[in-house]
Order: C-alpha cells, then sequence, then structure tokens
C-alpha cells in the first residue's frame, strides 16, 4: 500500500471496519512509514477530542412549537383542503394573498374595459351594414358571419361605431 | 395524567422499526409520528446543533425536519432508511440557513459561550480551573469544525456525533462511499492541524470519551 492510498483507507481502519485483508495492508504500511502512523495516531486522538463537545438537550417547547407549525401548515377548513386538492404545491399565504389580488385587479380592469353586450351589438350591426354597403352585398349573408360577433375588440374599435357614440 | 408516566406509556407503546412506524403515520395513525419524534428529537436538535452552533436555531431548524417529514408522509416509500432520509433532509435544511445567514451567522455564535459555559458549570465533577479549561477547549473544538467546508462537516457530524455508517451518510450527502472517507480524511487533515496544540497531557477529568 502506498501513502496516497490511505486517504481510502484511514478512517475505516480507524473505525475496524476493513476487511481483514485490507486491515493488514494498512497496518504493514504503517509500521512502514513513520508519516502516516503519526497522522493515524493524530487522528484517533482529535476523533477522542471532539468527544469533549457535549450534545445539548432539546427545550421542552419543541413539542409544542412544533405542534403549532404543523397545525398552521395543516388545511384544516374545507377551502383549504379543496385549494390544496386543486393547486399541487400547496401556496404560501403571500402567494395566495397576491394571486388573488392580481385576479381581482385583473377582473376590475376587464369589467371596465369591457363594452356592454348592447355596445357590441349596435357596434356589429353597423358594421356589418357598413361593409354590406360598400361592398355592394346581401346583407343577410354577413349577420350569418358570426365569428365577427365575438371578436367585439375589433367591433369597438371599429370607426363607425365611434362616430355613432358622439 | 401525569406527564411522566404518559410519556413512558407513549414510549412503551410505540414499538416497530422506523419505516413501520413512519408507515403507520402514512396511513394516518399520529402517534407513531409521535414515537419517532420521540426517538429522533435529541440526535436531530444536536446535529443541526452542531451544523449551525445556536441551540435556538436548531430547535427551529430540527421542527421544520419533522414538519417536512409529516408533510412528505403520503409519498413515504420504505426504500432507503428512515434515519439516511432524515439526516438527508436535516442536512438540506442546514446547508440552507448557512448560505441564507453568512452575513447573520457572526451573531449567531456570539450568544453561544453561554449556553456551553451553563452546560459545563451543571458539571459536578469539575473544578472551577477545570471547567475554564473544559470551556476553552470546546469553543477551539466548535471554532475548528465551523472553519470545516460545509460538505467536510456535514460527514464529521454525521460520522462522529451520529454515528451513521458511511453508505449512510453517502445517500445524505448525495455522494459515493469512497468520496465520504476521503471528506472524512481531509476533515481529520485539516483539524489535526488546527487542534494540534490542545493534543497532549490533560488536566484530570478531561478524558471523558464516548
Ligand atoms: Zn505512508
Amino acid at each position: 500500500m502506498k501513502c496516497h492510498e490511505m486517504e481510502n483507507y484511514a478512517i475505516a481502519y480507524l473505525d475496524e471496519k476493513l476487511s481483514s485483508r485490507e486491515q493488514a495492508a494498512v497496518q504493514q504500511h504503517l509500521e512502514r512509514c513513520g508519516a502516516c502512523a503519526s497522522r493515524l495516531k493524530s487522528f484517533s486522538e482529535i476523533s477522542n477530542m471532539l468527544s469533549e463537545w457535549e450534545d445539548i438537550q432539546p427545550s421542552n417547547a419543541f413539542h409544542v412549537q412544533l405542534d403549532r407549525k404543523i397545525l398552521e401548515s395543516a388545511p384544516n377548513n374545507w377551502w383549504q383542503r379543496y385549494w390544496s386538492q386543486i393547486m399541487p404545491l400547496s401556496a404560501p399565504g403571500p402567494v395566495f394573498a397576491s394571486l388573488a389580488v392580481s385576479f381581482f385587479l385583473i377582473a376590475v380592469l376587464v369589467m371596465r374595459y369591457t363594452p356592454s353586450t348592447e355596445d357590441i351589438f349596435t357596434g356589429q350591426q353597423a358594421q356589418l351594414s357598413n361593409i354590406a354597403n360598400t361592398a355592394g352585398v346581401d346583407e343577410l349573408a354577413l349577420y350569418e358571419n358570426l365569428s365577427l360577433l365575438e371578436d367585439w375588440e375589433v367591433v369597438s374599435n371599429f370607426e363607425v361605431l365611434q362616430e355613432m357614440k358622439r | 395524567m401525569n406527564m411522566v408516566f404518559n410519556k413512558l406509556y407513549m414510549e412503551a407503546l410505540i414499538t416497530g422499526t422506523d419505516a413501520e412506524l413512519m408507515l403507520r403515520v402514512k396511513e394516518g395513525d399520529e402517534s407513531s409520528f409521535v414515537g419517532l419524534l420521540l426517538r429522533y428529537r435529541k440526535p436531530l436538535v444536536n446535529y443541526l446543533y452542531r451544523m449551525v452552533q445556536n441551540a435556538g436555531v436548531a430547535e427551529e431548524l430540527a421542527q421544520d425536519v419533522f414538519l417536512r417529514v409529516y408533510r412528505a408522509r403520503h409519498t413515504y416509500e420504505p426504500t432507503a432508511k428512515f434515519t439516511t432520509w432524515l439526516y438527508r433532509i436535516a442536512t438540506h435544511v442546514a446547508l440552507n440557513h448557512l448560505r441564507d445567514g453568512r452575513i447573520a451567522r457572526k451573531s449567531d455564535s456570539l450568544d453561544e459561550p453561554e449556553n456551553a459555559t451553563a452546560r459545563i458549570l451543571s458539571n459536578g465533577e469539575l473544578s472551577a480551573e477545570e471547567r475554564l479549561v473544559a470551556n476553552d477547549r470546546e469553543r477551539e473544538i466548535r471554532d475548528a469544525i465551523r472553519a470545516l467546508p460545509e460538505k467536510q462537516k456535514a460527514a464529521v457530524l454525521l460520522h462522529k456525533y451520529q454515528e451513521l455508517d458511511y453508505k449512510q451518510i453517502a445517500d445524505a450527502l448525495d455522494c459515493t462511499e469512497s468520496a465520504v472517507k476521503s471528506l472524512l480524511f481531509r476533515a481529520y487533515e485539516t483539524l489535526r492541524v488546527r487542534l494540534a496544540h490542545l493534543v497532549g497531557p490533560r488536566l484530570a477529568g478531561e478524558g471523558r470519551t464516548k
């Protein structure tokens, strides 16, 4: 055995966890190598010295505090249980709160800037008749094109509708 | 019911291997979780205490570890040893704390010597002079361990104080057994240089070993 191989055997040698063959090989090296022998001697002295650092006792409040943490983290009412079922990862309080606030803000914005259905409908008609007039085609055929009805954004930005509002 | 009796009663009642207890927790038996707590509270607090070197923080982190164990009960599979799993979580929690609190760490260590003193003072076998020396030695040992690279430190603590085998330490630290032996070798190499001046003739009463 060589000195550099001791890195893999020294600790296990001291722990007596080597096979008898490995144990003998290390022993043989230590008899011939003063440096490794003194290194292992000091390793075992250090290990004994570490035992002087004594254990502490957990405080009596440990269980109470843990209980509180478990209760705080447990879903204990119906909406939390429901929430934890639909959310793969449970959202902590601040995340949940900011999600709720942004949802509310978005809802307000959408309601403020969405034209009422009445506007959409009149706008739609205006647009359709306009297209029909300029193109000189059958108005009824265009009314059947319902995909236009869904696109309220196009309708609300339509010039005719804005003129009608004035 | 008398508290002491209650505790003894619980300990007697809660039998079985760690894995058996954990499987019962998985099935909704909370008293088995108490059983695991009674078994591992002290070793876990002490591992974390030596990792972060602050008793109060160590308790909080240990509670976080148990909380994680409790919350992971539904996905628990007894493939790895329970202790390995526990120390794996604990190491993760401790390293996160050390990484988050590098700046705050200095103030953490300030309130610790009092704890150490209180503990050593309670040891009636030592004379006043011996107590002071023991206190100094312990502080030097703690400082030397604190200065180790994090993974070496975890390996030394799991090996020396928690008495895990190389395989368990390897699983807890996400490395090979051979890497564990090498981590330990390098840690002891550093410690023997830092603590060389403490080796040698000791005062009576200090030969306390495990
Ligand atoms: Zn050698």
